[in-house]
């Protein structure tokens, strides 16, 4: 059964409508990624899953619906985002970072276990937990921002664009890092812009466009399917150059 | 002379760490929800008739002191959850103007209910005392208001620090919705903020009646008036401004009241004022501008 499911998922921001009538699974253990141009509307499913846009449809999660919760109770129940743009708390401290990662525990040994762990995955988030976040590079926030969400022990992790603006060797560490999250044990659904680097990491993927799941599959097929080279990934390597 | 001005020093950090719990008190609320909650001024008032009312049932200063402190908190609570949680996320207009609906419901409230006069508040007479030090006269209460602004400002930046919901504060201050991704619940941190800016009402109320010792209906408009001034003078939403903002108010209005000469007095609050507008010429964004803007 999968853990995260999205049936008929519409979202409007006033008269526009963002997302229409999306369906989209992942399954326990799994990397999705679900890639398309700037405002296909990959961000405002996102959020939708994570009750910070207002959406319809049907959300399931670990097979509870969710989908008329508050964003707290959400993510409460297991599953975080890290936003776009990292968005780490400026003036807040790292370590005040991953303490407030962590706020909806009580389990003292269990916080500490998995502080270790963020600290094993990013040990420059050690070096620097007296530091204010904002005084970090952006591959660094980035680290903290995900170090944060993991912090909470979640089953699903929402990645929105982890490689944005960051220089090509940090994306590679990024990447690096998502699939050993994912070995161990921790799903993915990532939204990326970077088609190419994403399906070489994820198991499955959907393209989405206007909103719209205009396809989906294995993302080998996707990487070797001429109609995503022609209708997406072209665009990507456009607009990369 | 050098007397004098250890005196009147010793005034501006009193008035001055007044304002500084006040504008404390606003700033908080302001940092997180992008609301300048005038009915403050009107919570200050409350804790003065819940003192009076106190000492009708015949309750000692130590004992209504922090139950007055403790109703104020709970009203802050209670006004946000009445009040202002409907238009959470309105326009600030639409806040402000909700704030001084409620202000001057209160204020009419007092008027009607209590009275239009001012009614005595019980001070323990060690309150009113002044001490001799080394041939200076101070007020036992001007002591008693800066070790308390101390104590509290120092209590304050603790609990901002270690505590949980004092850090979901500060990152609800600077982003919102990343906090409720933080599983921490909107609800919880704006209701911490209201209660917090109820304690510190309530302290500021109880400092402020120390030295006139009588409440009335509008007593709380013009503190929190000054706060406001305070804050702005600090950078709206920056809790360290709130604090420099009150101090450097409170020693800009003691001072030009000390040395001005006696012609000029009338012109005291001009001139303050004055000060504050130059200041605010040059660093538009207050003394410790905050960086992004407050809205949700």
């Amino acid at each position: 059964m999968a853990l995260l499911s999205l049936s008929g998922l519409d979202v409007r921001y006033g008269a526009i409508q963002a997302v229409r009538s999306l369906d989209l699974e992942v399954g326990e253990g799994e990397i999705v990624a679900l890639l398309g141009a700037n405002g296909a509307g990959k961000s405002t499913t996102l959020k939708a899953i994570v009750g910070l846009a207002r959406a319809t449809g049907e959300i399931k999660f670990a097979g509870q619906s969710i989908a008329s919760r508050d964003t707290e109770e959400i993510v409460r129940s297991g599953l975080t985002m890290v936003p776009e743009g990292r968005r780490v708390f400026p003036s807040l401290t790292v370590a005040e970072n991953l303490r407030l990662g962590a706020a909806t525990r009580d389990d003292p040994a269990g916080i500490e276990r998995s502080r270790s762990e963020v600290e094993t995955l990013f040990p420059v988030l050690a070096e620097r937990a007296g530091q204010p976040a904002g005084t970090l590079s952006g591959g660094q926030q980035q680290q903290l921002a995900i170090g944060r969400a993991l912090m909470s022990a979640p089953k699903l992790l929402l990645l929105d664009e982890p490689s944005l603006g960051l220089a090509p060797q940090i994306v590679d560490d990024i990447f690096d890092l998502i699939l050993r999250l994912k070995a161990r044990g921790l799903t993915i659904l990532l939204v990326e812009q970077d088609a190419i680097a994403a399906l070489d990491i994820a198991d499955r993927a959907y393209v989405m466009a206007n909103g719209r799941i205009i396809m989906a599959g294995p993302a080998a097929e996707l990487r070797a399917s001429e109609q995503v080279a022609r209708a997406y990934l072209g665009i990507a390597a456009e607009s990369a150059a | 002379m050098i007397g004098y001005f250890v005196e009147q020093t010793g005034n501006a950090l009193s008035l001055g760490g007044i304002y500084a719990l006040l504008a404390l008190g606003l700033a908080v609320v302001y940092s997180i929800l992008g609301l300048i909650n005038f009915a403050h001024g009107a919570l200050m008032t409350l804790t003065g008739y819940v003192l009076v009312g106190a000492a009708v049932y015949g309750l000692p200063f130590l004992v209504a002191a922090p139950l007055a402190i403790l109703i104020v908190m709970a009203s802050a609570v209670l006004l946000e959850r009445i009040a202002f949680r409907p238009v959470r996320g309105a326009s600030g207009a639409t806040m402000l103007l909700t704030s001084f609906a409620v202000a001057v419901l209160l204020q009419l409230a007092f008027q009607l209910f209590i009275s239009t006069r001012p009614q005595i508040v019980p001070l323990p007479d060690l309150l009113t005392a002044t001490l001799d030090i080394g041939g200076l006269a101070i007020g036992v209460n001007r002591v008693i208001s800066v070790v308390v602004a101390v104590v509290v400002l120092i209590a304050l930046n603790q609990f901002l620090k270690r505590t949980t919901i004092g850090l979901a504060m500060r990152a609800a201050a600077e982003d919102f919705d990343v906090t409720r991704l933080m599983g921490i619940r909107a609800n919880r941190v704006i209701a911490a903020a209201f209660a917090l800016s109820g304690l510190l009402a309530g302290i500021a109320a109880i400092l402020w009646m120390a030295q006139r010792s009588s409440v009335d209906p509008l007593m709380g408009l013009v503190p929190v008036l000054k706060a406001f001034i305070a804050t702005t003078l600090g950078g709206l939403g920056s809790l360290q401004g709130a604090v420099l903002g009150g101090l450097l108010l409170g020693a800009i209005e003691i001072y030009l009241a000390a040395y001005l000469p006696d012609d000029m007095l009338p012109y005291q609050g001009a001139l303050t004022l004055g000060v504050v507008i130059l200041v605010l010429v040059v660093r538009p964004q207050g003394l410790v501008g905050a960086r992004r803007e407050a809205a949700r």
